[in-house]
């Protein structure tokens, strides 16, 4: 028997901030990280028969979504190749200069910094996953949304102490969740 | 009967909050000072600030990103019409 089940019915309330965040990380576009998001839940509806329960749901779609940001960069690039070519050596001679321009920049710390980013995200949601489901609401949209108060009291319908008294559950439990390892 | 609120001490619950308050910059001037006084002598107050702070600090260090909840919706619409078609 399969360890883990499918539930694509809850996919969207359950994981669609997850491959959101994991996917504009990557491709910087918000609109296209939607579509990418969007069409990995297609796809994973489409191949749910491949689903053997060795690993979470959560893992299976990521590994989609992952060859979905592949297939696109691989489209913008074939796209590039057709409209410049940029060739920045002609003889023999100058292919040392070539190669040199592609050297790592000992300084550019970029590709680090992003990666302890998306292990610190990777660990944020892991946490907002532990939380009730309205707790991670309002922390979302008051911590990563940024909305007013009054943004969020009109949408949910809560009172402000309602929403101070679940941000003070959330953030307790978010810390406890992120201290081990994080803090 | 109802507690008397203090002028300038607060209990423990009051500090959260207003550290709460203060991780979204919602905190008023006034109640910082009050946080501030009990956070000199209130080895609970003083942790609570500390975590709290710290974790502020991780998910704006993660610039983490979330779907808007009209666009979790509209996901959502054109998800649930693939189900329909599925099923």
């Amino acid at each position: 028997m399969p360890k883990h089940t499918i539930e694509p019915e809850k996919w969207i309330d359950r994981y669609s901030d997850y491959l959101f965040n994991y996917t504009i990380s990557r491709v910087n576009d918000r609109e296209m990280a939607k579509d990418l998001v969007q069409d990995t839940f297609v796809a994973s509806l489409k191949s749910m028969k491949n689903f053997k329960g060795d690993a979470s749901e959560r893992t299976w779609l990521i590994s989609i979504l992952k060859r979905k940001i592949i297939d696109h960069y691989r489209r913008i690039n074939s796209k590039k190749g057709k409209a410049e070519v940029k060739i920045d050596f002609t003889t023999e001679d100058d292919e040392g200069n070539w190669l040199e321009e592609r050297v790592a920049d000992p300084f550019d710390k970029t590709a680090e910094d992003s990666l302890v980013n998306d292990e610190l995200g990777e660990a944020i949601y892991a946490c907002l996953d532990k939380l009730p489901a309205k707790q991670a609401a309002v922390f979302k949209m008051k911590t990563i949304q940024e909305l007013d108060t009054e943004t969020i009291c009109n949408e949910l319908n809560i009172t402000p102490s309602n929403l101070w008294v679940i941000i003070h559950r959330a953030r307790t439990a978010m810390a406890e969740c992120m201290e081990k390892n994080w803090f | 009967m109802k507690e008397k609120k203090s002028f300038l001490f607060i209990s423990c619950d009051e500090a959260k909050h207003i550290c709460d308050k203060s991780q979204y910059k919602e905190a008023s001037f006034w109640e910082k000072i009050k946080l501030n006084l009990r956070y000199t002598w209130c080895k609970i107050t003083r942790a609570y600030v500390k975590q709290n702070k710290q974790l502020t600090t991780m998910v704006k260090k993660s610039k983490i990103d979330c779907l808007k909840n009209d666009e979790r919706e509209a996901l959502k619409k054109e998800f649930e019409k693939e189900l329909m078609e599925q099923n």
